[in-house]
């Protein structure tokens, strides 16, 4: 009887000391690994991205309205204000984007680059491909008369659309 | 042998208590904190919607007058770079003629020769034909009336910019002063609100600080 008064006394000693070492236990993880906490959710608003005014060239120098309207703070300022409202405000602003203009001259430099582009392929066919170097050149100079008209032109309506809209143009 | 026995599971009974009371409070500990943060971080995303609300109400009505005013302008400004464009095109179209007529030719020339391609007569015409082509284009990129309608449409290309600028300078300027007075107000209630913010979720990290604090302390010993 005695004996068996010692085992229960012995399996209740451990039994006691295991679930007294269960809080150390938990209370050492806890220390070790910090209580996971959620991350704040901080709205951060991007920097103004200050783009190049697009159309600027020397033809544009002793224009006073540019430097009047189109600065840098102005640019800054919109960028700014386009960071904060976001893409969706600037969408609200319908302006013009199309210019026939712009298209008219694209199309027909395309069409004079196709016309050349189907000599080279007949000079080819007929064993001649040293003349392909000239049609090239020839293409280069047919092709690119109108371009600087379209590129200041485009860069015009960029312009004039930033001015409307209050944000550099993308 | 009864006693020992009620006092073995009196014990056992004793310690499963202590034992669980530690864990049940540091759950319970964890809920808090993270409500506190996300009571924060949902104040600090309304106090910002709201600012960006009024920001965009203050801005409107600036932003409308420079789109009234600059879509008629617009307009305007294209048909003047239309019509001085018709003209420079009417230009290039009489100088690239040549041009184009040699590269007709040309390819006239080169399809005659790709049906018969031993025909040596045919070959001298093409190249004859790339001859006239290479002479047309070479004019061409020096013609003195392409650079004198170049200038002349640079020129009403600017002029056209610059009456546009000048027809919505006003409203821009108003929009401008507009956008910097309001994007102050608007900086200043976010840093606030940022301020606020981090000390509210220091203050809420505060309990979840103090277990570490202890075990540093114990490990020292």
């Amino acid at each position: 009887m005695a004996s068996k008064a010692m085992k229960i006394s012995t399996l209740s000693a451990v039994g006691a000391l295991v679930l007294w070492s269960i809080p150390f236990g938990s209370s050492a993880f806890a220390t070790d690994t910090p209580t996971p906490t959620p991350t704040p959710t901080v709205i951060t608003i991007p920097n103004p991205v200050v783009s190049p005014t697009p159309g600027q060239n020397s033809e544009d120098s002793n224009d006073n309205a540019t430097e009047d309207i189109n600065n840098s703070d102005e640019q800054a300022v919109g960028a700014e204000v386009q960071a904060i409202l976001g893409d969706g405000e600037n969408d609200s602003v319908d302006v013009q984007e199309n210019d026939n203009e712009v298209d008219s001259l694209d199309n027909e430099n395309n069409q004079d680059e196709a016309s050349f582009t189907e000599d080279i392929a007949a000079a080819n066919q007929s064993g001649d491909s040293e003349d392909t170097a000239e049609l090239t050149a020839a293409a280069e100079v047919v092709t690119t008369v109108t371009v600087p008209e379209v590129k200041a032109m485009t860069g015009d309506n960029a312009e004039a659309h930033a001015l409307i809209t209050g944000v550099p143009a993308k | 042998m009864e006693l020992s026995l009620k006092k073995a599971a009196t014990a056992i009974a004793l310690v499963g208590v202590m034992a669980v009371v530690p864990l049940g409070s540091a759950f319970a500990t964890t809920a808090a904190q993270s409500t506190k943060v996300k009571a924060a971080n949902s104040g600090y995303a309304k106090t910002i919607a709201k600012a960006r609300a009024d920001f965009q109400l203050a801005l409107k009505p600036s932003r409308d007058a420079v789109v009234a005013t600059g879509k008629p302008a617009e307009l305007v400004r294209r048909e003047k770079v239309k019509v001085a464009l018709a003209a420079f095109k009417t230009v290039v179209a009489r100088a690239k003629a040549p041009s184009l007529a040699a590269e007709k030719s040309y390819k006239a020339a080169i399809l005659k020769l790709v049906a018969s391609p031993k025909s040596t007569t045919l070959r001298a015409d093409s190249k004859a034909a790339l001859a006239a082509l290479t002479l047309a284009v070479a004019t061409l990129k020096t013609d003195q009336n392409v650079a004198a309608a170049r200038t002349v449409f640079a020129k009403a290309r600017v002029q056209a910019m610059v009456e546009f600028k000048a027809t919505i300078a006003k409203a821009v300027k108003q929009r401008h002063a507009v956008q910097v007075r309001e994007l102050a107000k608007f900086n200043a209630t976010k840093t606030k609100a940022t301020v606020t913010l981090k000390a509210a979720l220091k203050a809420a990290l505060v309990g979840s600080t103090k277990t570490p604090a202890k075990k540093v302390v114990s490990k020292k010993k």
